[in-house]
């Protein structure tokens, strides 16, 4: 039996939780995961984005910073973007917000860790940690 | 009647197209089935024919990562508007064309309209349209939507759009690099035998390409195993692809730019930086901020009582005509029920509109000209440590004009960790409803020269509590990793007022309708209740009941009306003030005298401090609800704000010398 189908036999099983889902209807899950229609437990994050086969749900695997990061800049100093070692939610944000490979930021501000950057006509805040996370070369110049 | 949609990413102007284009001529509302505001607006093309246009909300990208992101692509995609208006930011081109390359993707025709070309030009734009059209393939308006200059331009250009004369207008030039442009073809040949509603096959190849986890969903669920299989395989060819594919877009915006815009180096100094670097400072942000915040809420609280005074008079007035032009006509109790019921609940929080108003006004200046996000940025030093984002703060600042809006507002918070966190402290805001009540019982239980600090006390002990909460959760129920915190700091830039007031209007005109409808029921209600079957209070419905649950109050020094206006509270926390206004047999005018004279200060303080924290009004419980997805998590944050509010009333009583 395919490991799909055995997933959803499995799902079908009595399960305490089902009872409290015959009081309180909820939207339930389709992955069958959910433990019998709650959210609960269940790998879509409780946002219904579930299927009945694993490719659906996306990769997670986060690359560990393997150089300089914008962390180790200082205000004035410029950049270019290497890579975003973060989850893909997160990434994929920060994608369309133009922190893309290749990019030149500059940073217009750093106190206490905290940092605004100049990125592609806009500005973006930073925390330490997301700084942390973003690899970069610097370039010569500065603000 | 043609439909257009409006589109863009966040801090464009979006708005004031919006208002330019409808003249206000709109209807505010919800998504169905979501908590995002959608604006609907009319107009009138010159040719005549009348136009929807509906205001999407704003969004970075089209992935489905937000409820934002996932309305805005599936109206489009579900209601194939005949036209969409891109409204973009003209000095920040790069970064806005990013979604143009998105909605282009979902094959309606578009309009870019340039907005803020004059802040372009401030910055030392200089954007050759002809040529930008050119490169995009796309018609391109500009507009400076605050003057009102180029709607005329726009108009014609819907016209050719709703005519079906610029079919180019639903692709543009746009596309990837030829390996990127095979593998969405080789991926569309395999989706092409099947059927998706509404949805272009590239649309969907390209979504797959993005690792979008609804897109994914939906085609697991529609294709065969061995296509699935063969499309997972077409997919993992390109190594991390939504990247590349963000980059190509980039890629191709930047040969766009190339060809249409010349502009400053990179980081130059703005004057927006240079007020950030002080705003911003780490030693100075966050003292600037309690100033500003000082600032605002002592504006507040000095304008609005006039205002408050001059309603509260006129319905006093309207009270009096009544008994003298209605009395002969119609029966004492009817005549009793529209004075002592309905107006005096109906006046009391009628009173309040310019509170509300002048809240709300205040809260859309600070966001208008771009502050509340520095605001976001400077917290975060300090929420950080308790779990909080930055991003709560607005949420927080929101709540302190009401819950609702800052519970979803809540959704801008990167994780559901976070936005659940958010969601549970902001009902321990005060909003202006509880506001409105802590004014009249800070009036009657306090000094007036110690007034003002005693409100500062409430807010400080709010903050207190909303820290301790966070505190607890973050270290038990809610222990995961927080993720890290950025935000866009769009630049400052001078309010526009008209967008400030139509904000300020629709909150407003929100709580004059609830007072109209539901306040005046209540009111009604519970002056039958009240009244009847007779005789005193203490023999009618509702003094039976509330002599029922006395026992329950009698820890907090409270009698059976403070119960029964705690009840009514639950409904809506202003209708606590009506209540108490009903029971004591009070007017808006002589409310504070009133419960100065008949509670004890031990009681009142008590009730004072139960009334601001205890559980989230109804209105604010379903969105918990709505916006949690879960009816444990409503139901915990109703029960630990009562069993909070319990401790610290009782705490206050015995303070007090209640005994």
């Amino acid at each position: 039996m395919p490991d799909s189908q055995q997933k959803k036999k499995a799902s079908r099983k009595f399960n305490p939780r089902n009872i409290w889902s015959c009081f309180l209807p909820t939207e339930s899950c389709r992955c069958g995961q959910g433990a019998g229609g709650r959210k609960k437990d269940c790998s879509c994050d409780g946002h219904n984005l579930c299927a009945t086969r694993e490719w659906v749900q996306e990769r997670t695997v986060v690359e560990e910073p393997d150089g300089p990061t914008l962390q180790t800049l200082t205000a004035g100093d410029r950049a270019r973007i290497e890579k975003l070692c973060l989850p893909p939610t997160l990434k994929k944000r920060l994608l369309s917000m133009g922190l893309t490979g290749g990019t030149e930021v500059a940073v217009i501000n750093k106190e206490g860790g905290r940092m605004i950057i100049a990125v592609r006509d806009s500005r973006l805040g930073l925390s330490p940690e997301l700084a942390a996370r973003i690899t970069c070369h610097r370039v010569a110049g500065g603000v | 009647m043609a439909v257009i949609a409006l589109a863009g990413q966040p801090n464009v102007g979006k708005s004031s197209v919006f208002n330019a284009l409808t003249r206000l001529r709109q209807h505010v509302g919800n998504w169905p089935g979501k908590t995002v505001e959608k604006k609907e607006g009319f107009f009138t093309l010159s040719d005549g024919r009348q136009v929807s246009l509906i205001d999407l909300p704003g969004t970075y990208s089209l992935t489905s990562h937000t409820i934002e992101e996932i309305v805005t692509r599936d109206f489009v995609l579900q209601n194939k508007p005949d036209a969409i208006i891109n409204v973009v930011d003209a000095s920040n081109l790069e970064r806005n064309l990013y979604l143009t390359t998105e909605i282009l993707e979902l094959e309606r025709p578009v309009i870019i309209v340039l907005n803020m070309m004059d802040l372009a030009a401030q910055k030392g734009y200089q954007i050759d349209l002809s040529a930008l059209s050119g490169a995009l393939g796309l018609p391109v308006v500009p507009v400076v939507a605050t003057r009102k200059t180029g709607l005329d331009e726009l108009n014609n250009h819907i016209i050719e759009l709703i005519d079906g004369n610029k079919q180019d207008a639903r692709r543009g030039n746009f596309h990837f690099s030829a390996p990127v442009e095979d593998a969405i073809a080789r991926i569309g040949a395999r989706l092409e035998k099947y059927y998706f509603k509404n949805h272009p096959v590239r649309w969907l190849a390209i979504k797959l390409l993005e690792d979008d986890p609804q897109v994914r969903e939906m085609v697991a669920a529609v294709v065969s195993e061995s296509d699935l299989a063969a499309l997972e395989e077409e997919v993992g060819r390109l190594p991390d692809r939504a990247t590349r594919l963000a980059e190509e877009r980039y890629r191709w915006i930047n040969g766009v730019m190339h060809r249409a815009v010349r502009r400053v180096r990179l980081g130059e100094l703005t004057p927006s930086d240079r007020v950030d670097l002080l705003l911003t400072s780490r030693w100075l942000g966050v003292p600037v901020l309690l100033a500003v915040l000082a600032g605002a809420f002592s504006l507040i609280f000095k304008l609005s009582p006039p205002l408050e005074n001059l309603i509260g008079g006129l319905f006093a007035r309207l009270s009096t005509l009544i008994q003298a032009d209605l009395g002969g006509l119609l029966p004492g109790w009817l005549i009793r029920l529209l004075t002592d019921g309905v107006l005096a609940g109906v006046g009391t929080a009628m009173s309040f509109v310019p509170l509300i108003f002048i809240t709300f006004t205040v809260f859309g200046l600070l966001e208008d000209v771009g502050y509340f996000a520095r605001a976001a940025f400077v917290m975060d030093r300090l929420l950080s440590p308790l779990g909080l984002p930055g991003k709560s703060f607005i949420s927080l600042l929101l709540g302190y004009g009401c819950n609702v809006p800052a519970i979803m507002a809540a959704r801008t918070a990167e994780n559901n960790r976070d936005r659940l966190l958010t969601i549970m402290v902001t009902p321990l805001t005060i909003c202006s409803a509880r506001q409105v009540v802590a004014v009249a019982l800070i009036g009657a239980f306090f000094k007036p020269e110690v007034a003002p600090w005693v409100m500062l006390g409430l807010y400080l002990l709010g903050f207190v509590l909303i820290s301790l909460v966070s505190l607890v959760l973050k270290n038990t129920v809610l222990k995961t990793e927080k993720n890290p915190f950025f935000i866009e700091l769009p630049m400052y830039r001078w309010p526009n007022w008209a967008n400030i007031a139509t904000y300020a209007w629709h909150k407003t005109r929100s709580y004059f309708q609830r007072a109209a409808t539901y306040i005046a029921a209540v009111s009604a209600l519970l002056w039958v209740l009240a009244n009847f079957p007779g005789g005193s209070i203490e023999h009618s419905i509702l003094g039976v009941a509330g002599h029922w649950l006395q026992p329950l109050g009698r820890p907090f020094g409270f009698d059976w009306r403070l119960i029964v206006a705690l009840i009514a509270g639950f409904a809506a926390k202003e209708t606590t003030l009506a209540t108490l206004g009903v029971l004591y047999h009070a007017n808006e005018a002589n409310i504070s005298t009133v419960l100065t004279a008949s509670i004890p200060f031990a009681a009142g303080l008590s009730f004072f401090v139960f009334a601001m924290f205890y559980i989230p009004c109804l209105v604010t419980a379903l969105t918990i609800r709505q916006e949690s997805g879960s009816w444990k998590w409503t139901a915990f944050s109703v029960l630990y704000t009562l069993v909070l509010a319990a401790l610290l009333s009782l705490l206050a009583y015995h303070l007090a010398g209640g005994r």
